[in-house]
């Protein structure tokens, strides 16, 4: 049954502060895995395969001797089987690098009813809990703040001195009108090292075709993407009784007078091919879309998510 | 457009609901803060410009639904505008007696035809005739030349005065025309015994302009014959009461006239009232009247009188012993006992049953052996018969040997009443002419219901089941009553209408011919079967077939020849109170009867619309086509409501 306009939409929302990161929150997480689904460059050892062939601990392949080549290395079994010289190779597994992007774009700033979570607050959460599960296993984790532009950015590291700049960076961020993730997400793919896992979480109201110029750019890097679409319910479900003035988030400026009832059904139409057309740009970018409602428990589909993302690696 | 019940409009200040609710719904100065307006684009504009005219149009609708329901139950009706501009006259024509008055007739019909010559093309008239009971001698019409010739052609009867039925029929035809103008005009002589019974309370319906013309001067000479009366002793004389009403003694000749030979005259002075003549005579032996006349007066009408001279026999009845009261021998032998004549009873002989008397049998002795034989020959022989069903076996098994299946009825808690009488029947000429209220008074207890294919019904129970019947078999006229005769069934002999409806029926089974031989105009006369009756005055030359009654429109002395070749005479005279020419004493009480037309008056006729009005919307019908819209419009409404419901 359609609901009345909540409150906290139906008057002029003051830009109120976030309230401080949940830890209590964060320390409810479960134990998860944050697999990368291709290989990953890193400078330390961990539990990512690696690209580089090296003296790890699990074989890969044999090549032809070359002059030059560790003696060490060389197979002296296959040498007594089949009298030539070869050499084994080993998969190096490294630490993976995961940066993890959060959008402040006004639209951000949605909360349909008081029991549900701000949109930015909820994609904050989801974040950090990631940040929290990369440094549970040693991974680097690194985080972009996308505004108008990349606003900020902490490259990938573990450290515990780290941790405390990525929370005390995701604590003073607050959502601003008209932003263009499109393009934090080029800046970004400037400063990423190739092979790092991407998270982003937004609600990816942005022009589709510049969006798809910036994950095909993170493509091109063999980032390993994931969207987390952030949606509030009413977003979802536009189960809105009322008529009125709807006025655009990011540009207030644009305003519409219209009758939710009666344009419910053409807005689920819309919204539908929006969220199959978001589906497929991150499926042709190589990456996976995961999509979290406001109302339900923040580590509700994602810890699900990742568990079939696990058993699917 | 006009409406029969407009207090109903107020109903329509009831749209104020929807429209409150419409209003109340709607919030337009909400602002809805959304995270992005892409998907609510253009589109979403025309779905809601689309939904929110449908929302108009679902208000509007409701509103029309609750105007149409107002204006149903106001009744709606069209004045057609010709007609409300136009005028309506109705002609009531006095055709009594009284109206032969030397000059009185001529003289109004020359007023009525100068109000009539006032109507023009478009305009209305017709033409209302009292007596004997009020009847359209032209209906309402627009060619007021066959108005003009019916007045001119229209003559006084001999009847007497009665204006009641005449002013309320006329005034409901005018009420109901929808004219603007509507007129009554009174033709009559306002006579005093014309207005007695009148409720001059009970004024015309509002608009009704009555035109009643200067009261007619008294006469200067009036009397009139009231009353005649023969000694019984053969060779007596003949004693003529006169009834002057001029307070002047007047001299007048009087003559008396048998088959148009002059047995007497004689001249004599009057005195104001009554005057008893002694006139001495000899008439022929085959002398069947006597006509007795006055030299014409002002009022020739009531200036002649006829007597018949021959007397009538003296019907017998046989009839079973009854338990308790005998209340049909009682009724039977009531007139004869005023000396008025009528009917001797006997009781049943124990030897063969002679066929001409009446027989009337009502208990179960006269269906056992050996009456039943007596009973089964005269039947055979085609005696009359009247029988009253009391139920026993012998009876309904004699019945049904006969063809007629009788069963008794259930009884119930309150007293039945018979229904459809047959008023042209023959038994109820007692009747005829007046209401049969009397006979629908009656109460019965106990009752059987009677069928057969012989069977006539003349009433009937309430369910529709035979009461009483003529039971016509091989050309006899037999009555079958499906009630017993005692006070235990029914109250009919203790009610007022026993007497008359026992007497007729006597009459009528025996063939017995009336005692009575005198009459008055307007009076239903009964005729013991069919045949002719013919004036023997030769200024009613004219004869005619007859059965069971006839009523006389005119004095005179008259024949009846039945079919059965019994032949008698019978004189019939002008009532004498129509003689009384004395007018109603206020005439600014007639005036009063004319009510005008303000919407002011009191309460209770501000309540009941114009009778007019009623006719006018019954014939329409609005109300039913603007309940018939309303029922679309409700469905239009529903279907609109489930597209734009929140």
């Amino acid at each position: 049954m359609p609901r009345r306009v909540p409150r906290a939409i139906a008057s002029q929302p003051p830009p109120l502060p976030l309230p401080p990161l949940d830890m209590r929150l964060l320390a409810e997480l479960p134990s998860l895995s944050l697999q990368a689904r291709c290989m990953v460059e890193g400078f330390l050892s961990g539990h990512h395969r690696s690209p580089q062939k090296g003296s790890s601990v699990e074989f890969a392949e044999y090549r032809a001797y070359q002059p030059g080549d560790d003696l060490r290395r060389v197979d002296w079994r296959l040498y007594g089987r089949t009298d030539r010289l070869h050499v084994k190779q080993y998969e190096e597994e490294t630490q993976l690098r995961v940066f993890v992007v959060l959008d402040t774009s006004g639209s951000m700033d949605f909360q349909s009813r008081e029991k549900v979570m701000r949109k930015i607050e909820f994609a904050r959460i989801v974040i950090a809990a990631l940040a929290l599960l990369a440094r549970r296993q040693g991974d680097a984790f690194g985080l972009g703040i996308a505004g108008a532009e990349l606003r900020g950015f902490l490259s990938a590291r573990s450290s515990v001195s780290h941790w405390r700049s990525f929370i005390g960076k995701l604590e003073v961020v607050s959502p601003a009108g008209k932003a263009s993730l499109a393009t934090a997400l080029l800046d970004l793919a400037e400063v990423v090292p190739p092979r790092s896992m991407i998270v982003i979480a937004s609600d990816f109201y942005e022009e589709t075709p510049r969006l798809e110029n910036a994950l095909r750019r993170l493509r091109y890097d063999h980032h390993d993407l994931i969207g987390a679409h952030v949606l509030d319910p009413v977003e979802l479900d536009f189960d809105l009784d009322h008529s009125g003035t709807f006025v655009d988030a990011e540009s207030p400026g644009w305003r519409l007078k219209l009758d939710a009832p009666s344009v419910r059904r053409g807005y689920l139409e819309r919204f539908g091919e929006f969220c199959s057309e978001l589906d497929e740009l991150f499926h042709e970018a190589g990456g996976e879309m995961v999509r979290l409602r406001t109302d339900r428990a923040p580590f509700e589909a994602l810890s699900l998510y990742l568990a079939q993302r696990e058993q699917r690696l | 457009m006009n409406w029969l019940l407009p207090g109903f409009l107020a109903g329509s200040a009831l749209i104020g609901l929807p429209v409150l609710l419409h209003f109340l719904r709607s919030k337009p100065k909400t602002i809805l803060h959304f995270p992005t307006l892409r998907f609510l684009g253009e589109s979403a504009i025309r779905d809601t410009r689309k939904h929110r005219l449908l929302r108009w149009l679902t208000l509007l609708l409701r509103c029309l639904i609750i105007l149409l329901l107002a204006a149903a139950f106001a009744r709606p009706f069209r004045v057609h505008a010709t007609a409300a501009h136009r005028r309506v006259a109705v002609v009531a024509i006095d055709n009594s007696m009284s109206m032969q008055a030397r000059g009185r007739w001529e003289e109004m019909k020359s007023r009525v035809l100068a109000g009539l010559a006032e109507l023009g093309e478009g305009d209305q008239a017709a033409l209302l005739v009292m007596h004997p009971s009020p009847w359209w001698l032209v209906p309402l019409t627009t060619d007021l030349a066959r108005v003009r010739s019916g007045l001119q052609a229209a003559q006084p009867g001999f009847e007497k005065t009665h204006y009641a039925g005449a002013l309320r029929l006329a005034g409901e035809a005018l009420a109901a025309n929808p004219a603007k103008t509507k007129i009554l005009i009174w033709m009559a002589d306002e006579q005093r015994l014309g207005w007695v019974g009148v409720d001059m309370a009970q004024a015309l319906p509002p608009g009704i302009k009555i035109r009643i013309g200067e009261t007619a001067p008294s006469p200067e000479r009036q009397a009139a014959i009231v009353a005649l009366q023969k000694s019984a002793a053969p060779g007596g004389e003949l004693v003529a009461t006169v009834r002057l009403f001029s307070p002047m003694q007047d001299r007048r000749t009087i003559t008396v006239q048998a088959g148009g030979r002059v047995l007497t005259e004689q001249t004599v002075s009057l005195r104001a009232g009554d005057n008893k003549i002694p006139l001495p005579f000899s008439p022929a032996k085959d002398a069947d009247g006597l006509r007795v006349s006055l030299d014409a007066d002002d009022l020739p009408a009531d200036d002649t009188a006829w007597l018949a001279l021959q007397g009538a026999s003296v019907g017998t009845v046989l009839l079973d012993p009854a338990t308790g009261t005998d209340f049909l021998t009682h009724a039977l032998l009531s007139t004869r006992m005023l000396g008025v004549g009528g009917l001797k009873t006997s009781a049943l002989p124990e030897k063969a049953w002679p066929v001409g008397p009446l027989v009337i049998v009502r208990d179960a002795p006269a269906f056992r052996p050996p009456r039943v034989e007596h009973l089964d020959r005269f039947v055979e022989a085609g005696g009359p018969l009247w029988i009253f069903v009391d139920g026993s076996d012998e009876e309904l098994g004699w019945l049904d040997r006969h063809g007629v299946n009788v069963s008794p009825r259930a009884p119930e808690d309150e007293a039945w009443h018979l229904r459809n009488w047959d008023p042209e029947h023959p038994v109820l000429a007692a009747f005829s002419g007046r209401s049969l209220l009397p006979l629908l008074d009656v109460e019965f207890y106990q009752g059987f219901d009677l069928d057969g294919d012989s069977l006539v019904p003349v009433a009937s129970w309430p369910d529709g089941k035979t009461a009483l019947a003529e039971w016509s078999e091989g050309g006899r006229h037999l009555l079958l009553a499906g009630f017993p005769m005692d006070r235990a069934a029914t109250n009919w002999p203790v009610h007022p209408s026993f007497v008359p409806f026992v007497h007729q029926a006597a009459h009528w089974l025996g063939s017995f011919a009336s005692s009575r031989n005198d009459w008055r105009v307007g009076e239903s006369i009964p005729l013991e079967s069919e045949g002719t009756w013919r004036s023997l005055d030769s200024a009613l030359p004219h004869e005619q077939r007859v059965g069971g009654s006839i009523r006389p429109a005119a004095p005179g002395l008259f024949e009846f020849v039945a079919d059965t070749g019994a032949r008698r005479v019978f004189a019939v005279n002008i009532p004498p109170e129509e003689s009384d020419l004395t007018p109603w004493p206020d005439p600014g009480q007639l005036a009063r009867l004319e009510r005008p037309d303000a919407p002011n008056g009191d309460g209770k006729r501000m309540a009941m619309p114009p009778l007019s009005d009623q006719v006018a919307e019954n014939h329409q019908r609005l109300w039913w086509w603007v309940f018939a819209l309303c029922a679309v419009a409700i469905l239009v409404e529903l279907a609109l409501a489930n597209r734009t419901a929140l």
